[in-house]
């Protein structure tokens, strides 16, 4: 059999590619929607994120999947009288998946220290 | 350099956590945090841990290279002349939290943890990538990614079409990256 068919290859010709437009894309896809009790036993499934930065010549991307058996701490709401507020959000692997990205993008894209 | 960029997170998540065990101290709940909701260990300190999957890279559309890091059980494609997986592993990144008893208070701490850290995986002469997030299956991937990485297509459509094929009903999510010249 030909090597040729036998790899990913493209028609796309290779060359002068640099000077072609760059096409980026994230899909990401929430699942099937639960039941309330499925949503009870099971809350930290759908964690799955993904994002792009481009600009210029360089594109940053990411993908991240919460690990659905982790268990969350609950957003605090905010009590009158209170001196302090609450943190704005709660503890879950749908939390950290963002977060990570977001870093991931911040340390190698924008030179956050 | 990657570990860095995490332990950011671990910065921003160890402030917070902090700020919420104060707050639920406020609230008088601490014992219900400490002995109802959170782990304890034999040595008194309650530790909870959060993981993910983390799949990235940084891609320059002029010189054509492309630096990727991968934990966890996602995978991609890179479309070199000998296409490359990005392949899956079991080394996901997690977050510790952990409210040790000192002095007669809590101290609160959040450490990050990933196994075998690794730096970016180097590339040239890229064409275009595709990154696919695990599923429910979590071993089905590696070979799906094999198999995309020895096929022909015609053109990116066709490749784009057979991962979101792969994305099909099901209870579990899916994400997918995908970038190419036009």
């Amino acid at each position: 059999m030909n090597r040729a068919h036998t790899q990913l290859s493209f028609a796309t010709a290779a060359e002068n590619l640099s000077e072609r437009p760059f096409l980026a894309e994230a899909l990401v896809s929430a699942g099937a929607r639960r039941s309330a009790q499925e949503e009870k036993e099971s809350p930290e499934l759908c964690e799955d994120c993904a994002g792009i930065c481009f600009a210029h010549d360089q594109v940053v991307f990411w993908l991240a999947d919460g690990a659905s058996d982790c268990n969350p701490l609950p957003r605090l709401q905010r009590r009158a009288g209170e001196n302090t507020p609450p943190p704005s959000a709660g503890f879950n692997v749908r939390l950290l998946a963002n977060d990570l990205g977001q870093a991931f993008v911040e340390h190698l894209f924008l030179g956050a220290p | 350099m990657i570990h860095a960029a995490f332990s950011t997170v671990a910065a921003r998540w160890q402030e917070r956590f902090a700020r919420y065990v104060s707050v639920i101290e406020a609230r008088g709940l601490l014992e219900t945090l400490t002995e109802e909701i959170l782990p304890k260990s034999g040595d008194g300190t309650n530790r909870v841990d959060w993981s993910a999957t983390f799949t990235g890279g940084v891609f320059n559309t002029q010189e054509r290279t492309l630096g990727a890091v991968n934990y966890g059980y996602s995978g991609g494609i890179v479309m070199t002349a000998q296409p490359a997986v990005i392949t899956p592993n079991t080394n996901l990144v997690t977050l510790w939290a952990s409210l040790t008893p000192e002095e007669g208070r809590l101290r609160p701490a959040v450490t990050l943890s990933v196994d075998n850290p690794e730096g970016l995986r180097r590339f040239t002469n890229v064409e275009g990538f595709a990154l696919i997030s695990d599923g429910l299956d979590r071993y089905g991937i590696r070979s799906r990614l094999q198999t995309l990485a020895t096929s022909r297509f015609e053109h990116f459509a066709q490749l784009r079409r057979e991962l979101l094929e792969g994305s099909g009903l099901s209870r579990d999510d899916k994400s997918i990256v995908f970038g190419h010249f036009l």
